[in-house]
């Protein structure tokens, strides 16, 4: 009976975990290149309940009990967004598969482990101009700097207006010049992972590269101008499972009570 | 003393226990591939009551057969079909029909520390691989690991027809059928297996099943059988959902609170009727 009532909380706790993480994505419904994730359960911890008498003959009977539900992971799902039309020369996407690079402005100096962490990976593409006294850089709303494919900072060129910039399909930015010559300015760098769920979320919309993660490939997704990949976020679907957590939740709390009035009956069976 | 006693003591127990498999269920609501299971419990076996002191009868007779109570007998999972629930998510697999995915499972063995090692302050545990074996799932929620291997979130490698599945991205698509296409080039086929009786499957945690017994009684190994083709799909971009019924199982935990209440009626009853024979009936 004791064991009810842990088997009911592994229940509470696991919805509760559950809606936080739901409640999480319903906030970024509106965070350009969000990527929502998902709670996932699983079973626990089964023990053979004593067996009644040993079988004489027959094959053995199933004694497992289960324990409750646990954590199996919460899972990140890379599905794309949809783009959305901004006209702003400097927004950018990725149709397709793949992460911009962009600078880690804070390295942890004690890291031994194989991963790259000078870099991290985004997708939100709404770049700005960082003018310092070396020149104008590519950089993310949070100041980071975008790297292209040799690793190194995208500079701009100042003499020419920015709405002169193009981008191909596979980031290649360029502009042409007054005498009508293209020229070109940097390589974007697009990137994938073996394991896109392995990265690390660092937070504000960037992920960095682990041990789980896997080699770094090439994005096979293709760089969109002027316009925004929009948050991942179906609200519909985080309506439902919302719903799916309560009732479940409910139940839940309902057995707790039950196995709680169960052990009062059976305390006082003898006053 | 009194049977009856007895009779009800096992009743509550069992009861108990049945709120024990209930609750299960309950919180395994929303687990993916989770397969409900239901508590069977059975009678003991009759006792024959026999007559003693009758003056009336010449002979040692019975009277007929007493049942002194009930006992747990086993669990039953019911392997019926979870509702496919769409996430579109190409990672998300779901077979519809009597199939189970295979995974190669390898037990974390905790190494043993003597008294000393374990009162360090700095001491972790550490564990060894145990055997590999194979495990059973109908929980298709997979990932790829950092070599490119198809897994389970917990790291077990999915059994493709040859083996270890290398996909090498998460970008895969999975046929019907089970073949596994990555880069435009066929990188496995997904195995899929089914019991003759899934009976002998038993749950083990972490959504996986074993097999009990590994034989049947002649000592021979179990069939494991390769679903007939047209029954059995699997489904990319889909999860099955748990097969618990809510409802059904608020019911069943009603019904074995009532149980429990009743049988505990009784157990006062007799322990009053036991109270006057100790305490009144020789009362001076």
């Amino acid at each position: 009976m004791i064991q009810t009532l842990y088997t009911g909380a592994s229940g509470l706790i696991g919805q509760q975990k559950n809606i936080d993480v739901i409640a999480n994505n319903v906030a970024n419904v509106n965070t350009d290149g969000y990527k929502k994730t998902r709670f996932d359960f699983q079973d626990c911890l089964y023990v053979t309940m004593r067996a009644p008498h040993p079988a004489s003959n027959g094959p053995e009977k199933n004694l497992q009990r289960g324990n409750g539900a646990i954590e199996l992971q919460t899972a990140r799902i890379f599905l794309g967004g949809s783009l959305t039309d901004t006209g702003r020369v400097l927004d950018f996407a990725i149709d397709g598969n793949g992460f911009f690079v962009v600078e880690n402005p804070t390295v942890d100096e004690s890291y031994e482990g194989d991963a790259d962490q000078s870099i991290l990976m985004v997708r939100n593409g709404n770049f700005h101009i960082s003018n310092d006294e070396e020149g104008a850089f590519l950089v993310d709303p949070q100041g980071r700097y975008v790297l292209d494919t040799e690793g190194e900072r995208i500079a701009l060129p100042t003499s020419v207006p920015m709405e002169r910039l193009l981008c191909s399909g596979d980031g290649l930015l360029s502009y042409v010049n007054d005498e009508g010559v293209l020229v070109e300015v940097a390589q974007m760098q697009i990137v994938d992972f073996v394991n896109p769920g392995g990265l690390a979320d660092v937070g504000n919309g960037a992920f960095m590269q682990t041990d789980n993660s896997g080699e770094m490939t090439e994005g096979t997704g293709k760089i969109v101008q002027r316009k925004l990949e929009a948050s991942n976020v179906d609200y519909a679907e985080e309506a439902t499972r919302l719903i799916r957590a309560q009732r479940a939740y409910q139940l839940a709390a309902r057995a707790v009570t039950t196995a709680d009035q169960m052990m009062g009956i059976a305390n006082s069976i003898r006053q | 003393m009194l049977r009856g006693l007895y009779t009800a003591g096992t009743a509550m127990l069992a009861q108990s226990r049945r709120m024990d498999v209930i609750t299960n269920n309950i919180v395994n609501v929303e687990t993916t591939g989770y397969k409900s299971d239901t508590l069977v419990t059975q009678s003991f076996r009759d006792m024959m009551i026999s007559r003693l002191n009758d003056p009336s009868v010449y002979e040692y007779s019975y009277v007929g057969p007493h049942n002194t109570g009930i006992h747990i007998d086993t669990i039953k999972t019911h392997f019926t079909q979870g509702p496919l629930l769409e996430t579109q998510h190409p990672l998300d697999l779901a077979i519809e029909g009597d199939a189970f995915f295979v995974v190669e499972y390898t037990p974390q063995i905790l190494v043993e520390a003597d008294a000393e090692e374990r009162a360090d302050p700095d001491y972790e545990p550490e564990y060894e691989d145990g055997e590999t074996e194979y495990r059973y799932t109908r929980t298709g929620s997979f990932n790829v690991d950092a070599e490119g291997y198809l897994v389970t979130p917990d790291g077990y490698y999915v059994q493709g027809q040859d083996g270890r599945i290398l996909v090498g991205t998460t970008d895969f698509t999975v046929a019907p059928d089970g073949t596994v296409t990555a880069g435009g080039e066929e990188v496995g086929q997904l195995r899929l297996v089914r019991f003759e009786d899934n009976g002998v499957l038993r749950k083990a945690g972490e959504n996986l099943y074993t097999v009990s017994p590994l034989t049947d009684e002649d000592g021979e190994p179990l069939d494991i059988l390769e679903p007939e083709d047209a029954t059995v799909t699997v489904k990319q971009g889909y999860l099955e959902g748990s097969n618990v019924d809510a409802a059904r199982e608020t019911v069943k935990m009603m019904e074995t609170y009532r149980a429990y209440e009743i049988n505990q009626k009784i157990l006062r009853i007799f322990d009053d009727s036991l109270g006057r024979a100790v305490n009144d009936i020789a009362r001076i």
